[in-house]
């Protein structure tokens, strides 16, 4: 089903110029159930040059959704029906399965949370970096080993020689997310996306993992698209967030200016949790995230969100850049 | 080659059924659900070996040389054997036979394997081990040549064979309810049992094997689709059931020999028989089992 | 060479593995020759067995204290065992020959028509098991779903004779199901004892042609019920892992479907189904009773069945025993090749 155009253009885009490397415009992904569809993401909006971006949200607010969206990896019976994802210029909704393959691992990649078992149990580390460098590169058994390796030691994966031969569940969670953005990184693809990459390690190896992640992009020149629920995370490893809540973006803008002065009353919310209050207890938003399907064209925060007008409950909010660079979707701010 | 192969976090959750007449639509949809041909094939085998006296039109053992080896006519539906017997009464009446034996062994495979199981599972320690060492054992024994050697020393006779259905399906059901026993032994509400001074056997009893009741109900009724295909393969060897009684198996071995010469009837009635109720029985079996898995 | 890096570090751990799991087959392997003790010789008087009926008490008593069936059971036990240690299988009635001599003659006919029912019987499960795990539901995968019911459903020796009678009687493209070989054809000189492959080392194609077409009905009927277990497990464990992290982890770094289908994919499925297979194996090789009764192979499991038709009780054992031992040793090999194959069974272990 070919995506529609946008019907308003993003913020800051003007046509010619320089093709932004990722864009997301009005990105609509329903599931398909025997009774109806479901919307999961409702506009999602987003950009991104060569700079870190970081994606926040709770569980179910479309984060992994959103990447798998990216890769042309969306479960069965869920699709986009709407908007477009634009990658250095190219329109990727649409695109056929052989191209989305060239792409995969080449111009995009993807770490996931648990790298253990995102890697093949019965073959060595090494052998599944080689194989993802020669499935794109028309190079040699020995030479891909080679450069396995390499990319292995540059990770900080101490006697990688021998350690390129050992297998996945060898390795402890940090060392396995290293093996795992290597095969990532190995083609030197121009964005990396990284979903809860730290998620469920020790606190002292999510700083580690996050250190090897922003030291790797940085020298491999890649943009870093960074998806979390930490908010803590997203501040010490992004320039630019994204807030999406229940499939709509809330809010874009300079990481600083969201976390320090944040203009959405969900994100408001949000940073407020992440510090205690005095006397030690954590403000939280009232209210749980609402199912997909109850949420019809209005905004998904209406129920939950302090400043909401009855506007809120009928129609869905637009992002208009509130501050310079930095955009809100509310009706009310 | 199309798999689309990701899972993703958060698929929406299921959405609630639509149930327009509560309880009684609920029924109705469950039935329509779990309650399908097996039910019924295994309900008209059921009818069958009931009234097989009355179904049957002619007598099953009375041997008529006249009328030797007829392919099915009018008259016979499914032919006639080399005894000229009529095989459509014959399997009517078999129907009785075999689903006797194999009922009957089933029920015993069940007394004895799942008060045993309940103890492996419950104590623990070395009567498990002496118990699972047993049925390993037992299991390790082709099944038909485990079989010939019960007969062997016990001689032939139907008693026998529901002895062997019995002693090959008991391990299966010791397993069983050892596996829903061993779980629950540490359980809390056990131990407030224990406090509240039942005894270890009334704890097993009440709070335990209740929670077996659907996994054997479920396993009784492939244990018989088991034993029926053990019945059969014994009697086409000739041991369990005696000539001329009606039997799937012996009635089958009868007509082999007939095969080569293209007399099929006497053979291949028999065999689907067998296969259908067979199938009855596992399609049930696996019915039961979706019942309680949901 | 990789293979047998990672092999040498943990090798004390895992001898104790393999030490421990060559106990559990001992164990297992006694206890089935103290099972057919008992039942020969605690639920059935050997001495009748031997004399029956024709005895007079007196002969009856004489006789069993020359036998030394008066001795305490587990006397008579260790000289049971010790007996079968040395290879004496007992004496058959019939023929007044050794019951190993014989069974040894007809193990290589059982074990031929073991070997082509699997190897038939892999040829058409696993792929059809693949195919259907990329598409489940699909057409294949439905008819892969009813072929699994009816073939274990459907009585293996009726099967036999539904395929005699419609490929020997109806389409004449098999021939009689007479034994291994046309009656006028003689056997290629004895090597292994397995025809197929005696008649290749001696040249005789005629013998070889009508050995590998008599092999087809009987090994086409025994794969058939037997083998659907491995086609479910293969479509089963293939499904389930087509829905692991690391092949979507695979295909989001770009691998062609190709690698991800028939490298990571199918290995990682062929653990569980290469043990049910050795299982599979082990169980065909005691199992093959009814289907060499129906095509008059002259195998172990027949043996069983015409030494018990002439009520003479020590074959039928030895074949017991031997199945038995078979199945267990057969069992333990899986066991074992999993530490080769998974390197995580490896380190676990």
């Amino acid at each position: 089903m070919r995506p529609e155009p946008l019907v308003e253009a993003p913020p800051g885009h003007i046509e010619g110029t320089a093709a932004r490397l990722l864009e997301i415009s009005d990105l609509e992904v329903i599931a398909q159930t025997p009774r109806e569809a479901v919307k999961l993401l409702r506009g999602v909006e987003l950009w991104l040059d060569n700079n870190r971006l970081g994606v926040v949200g709770e569980s179910g607010s479309g984060k992994s959704m959103t990447a798998a969206a990216i890769l042309g990896l969306l479960p069965p019976g869920i699709r986009p029906t709407k908007g477009s994802i634009r990658f250095a210029g190219r329109e990727l909704l649409g695109l056929p399965e052989s191209e989305m393959q060239s792409i995969r691992g080449r111009q995009i990649s993807i770490v996931y949370q648990n790298a253990v078992t995102s890697l093949n149990p019965l073959t060595s580390v090494g052998d599944q970096i080689a194989r993802v460098c020669r499935a794109h590169t028309g190079v040699s058994r020995s030479e891909s080993w080679t450069r396995a390796v390499e990319m292995l030691a540059s990770l900080g994966i101490a006697d990688a020689t021998h350690r390129a031969r050992d297998y996945p569940h060898q390795f402890s969670g940090g060392m396995a997310q290293r093996v795992a953005i290597g095969a990532a990184l190995i083609c030197g693809p121009k964005l990396l996306i990284a979903d809860e990459p730290t998620t469920g390690l020790d606190a002292t190896i999510q700083v580690q993992v996050l250190d090897v992640i922003t030291e790797s992009v940085r020298r491999t020149g890649a943009a870093l698209l960074l998806i979390s629920h930490d908010l803590g995370v997203i501040q010490a490893t992004t320039d630019s967030v994204v807030v999406l809540y229940a499939g709509l973006v809330m809010e874009i803008g300079r990481t600083q200016d969201v976390i320090s002065s944040p203009l959405n009353p969900y994100t408001q919310g949000l940073v407020r949790s992440l510090t205690p209050k005095n006397d030690g207890t954590i403000e939280y938003i009232p209210g749980r995230v609402p199912e997909p399907h109850t949420i019809g064209d209005q905004c998904p925060f209406a129920s939950r969100c302090p400043l909401a007008s009855e506007r809120c409950r009928v129609e869905k909010p637009l992002l208009r850049e509130l501050r310079p660079g930095q955009w809100v979707a509310c009706h009310n701010v | 080659m199309q798999a689309d192969i990701v899972s993703v976090a958060q698929l929406p959750p299921e959405l609630p059924p639509v149930r327009p007449l509560g309880q009684v639509g609920q029924l109705w949809s469950y039935r329509r659900q779990f309650f399908n041909g097996y039910w019924l094939v295994l309900g008209v085998f059921v009818l069958v070996a009931l009234l097989a006296p009355v179904l049957a039109p002619y007598d099953p053992v009375r041997s008529d040389l006249a009328h030797q080896l007829l392919p099915p006519s009018w008259q016979h539906w499914f032919g006639t054997d080399i005894y000229g017997m009529d095989i459509y009464s014959r399997i009517l009446w078999a129907t009785r036979t075999d689903f006797t034996i194999a009922l009957i062994g089933v029920l015993i495979a069940v007394a004895v394997g799942v008060p045993l199981g309940a103890l492996s599972g419950y104590l623990g320690g070395f009567a498990d081990d002496a118990l699972s060492r047993l049925s390993e054992m037992i299991q390790a024994i082709p099944l038909f040549l485990f079989a010939l050697m019960v007969f062997a020393a016990l001689g032939n006779s139907s008693r026998v064979l529901v002895g062997v259905v019995a002693l090959v399906n008991a391990p299966i059901f010791l397993k069983l309810t050892r596996s829903v026993v061993l779980p629950l032994r540490g359980a809390d509400f056990i131990a407030a049992a224990r406090c509240a001074g039942l005894s270890p056997i009334q704890v097993v009893i009440r709070h335990i094997l209740p929670n077996a009741l659907a996994p054997v109900s479920s396993q009784f009724s492939i244990s018989c689709a088991y034993a029926i295909q053990i019945t059969a393969g014994l009697s086409f060897l000739g041991f369990g059931v005696p000539i001329p009684y009606p039997e799937w198996g012996s009635m089958i071995q009868e007509g082999a020999s007939r095969i080569i010469y293209g007399e099929w009837w006497t053979s291949v009635f028999p065999g689907l028989a067998v296969l259908i109720a067979v199938l009855g029985f596992g399609g049930v079996g696996r019915q039961i089992h979706k019942m309680y898995a949901s | 060479m990789n293979q047998l890096r990672s092999l040498a570090a943990p090798a004390a751990r895992w001898s104790l593995f393999v030490a421990r799991r060559l106990g559990s087959a001992g164990i297992a392997l006694l206890g089935v020759t103290i099972l057919v003790f008992v039942v020969t010789h605690l639920l059935a008087d050997p001495v009748y067995l031997l004399i029956g009926q024709r005895g007079t008490p007196a002969m009856i008593n004489s006789m069993r204290h020359s036998l030394g069936y008066d001795q305490p059971l587990w006397v008579q036990y260790l000289r049971y065992l010790g007996a079968l240690l040395h290879g004496d299988f007992g004496t058959s009635r019939f023929t007044f020959q050794p019951v190993a001599g014989e069974i040894a003659q007809r193990f290589p006919a059982t074990f031929e028509l073991s070997v082509s029912a699997m190897i038939l019987g892999l040829l058409w499960t696993v792929p059809l098991g693949v195919i259907s795990a990329t598409r489940p539901g699909g057409l294949v995968d439905r008819i892969s779903q009813a072929i699994v019911e009816f073939g274990v459903a459907i009585p293996s020796f009726w099967l036999g004779l539904l395929l005699v009678f419609f490929l020997y009687y109806k389409l004449k493209i098999a021939p009689a199901p007479i034994g291994q070989l046309d009656l006028q054809i003689d056997a290629p000189p004895h090597v292994t004892g397995l025809i197929v492959v005696d008649s290749i080392l001696a040249g005789d194609t005629i013998a070889l042609t009508s050995a590998l077409s008599h092999l087809l009905l009987p090994a086409l009927t025994l794969s058939l019920t037997s083998c659907p277990p491995i086609l479910q497990l293969t479509r089963n464990t293939m499904i389930q892992v087509l829905r692991s992290d690391f092949i979507r982890g695979a295909r989001a770094l770009g691998l062609p479907l190709r690698t991800i289908y028939w490298r990571y994919a199918l290995q990682n499925t062929l653990l569980p189904v290469t043990t049910m297979t050795a299982m599979t194996f082990g169980y065909l090789l005691g199992g093959t009773v009814l289907v060499e009764t129906v095509f008059s192979w002259p195998g172990i499991g027949l043996y069983a069945v015409q030494s018990m038709q002439r009520a003479d009780y020590d074959p039928i054992l030895g074949v017991v025993l031997l199945a038995s031992t078979i199945y267990i040793l057969v069992y333990l090999a899986a066991d074992l090749a999993a530490l080769f194959i998974d390197p995580r069974v490896r380190d676990a272990s």
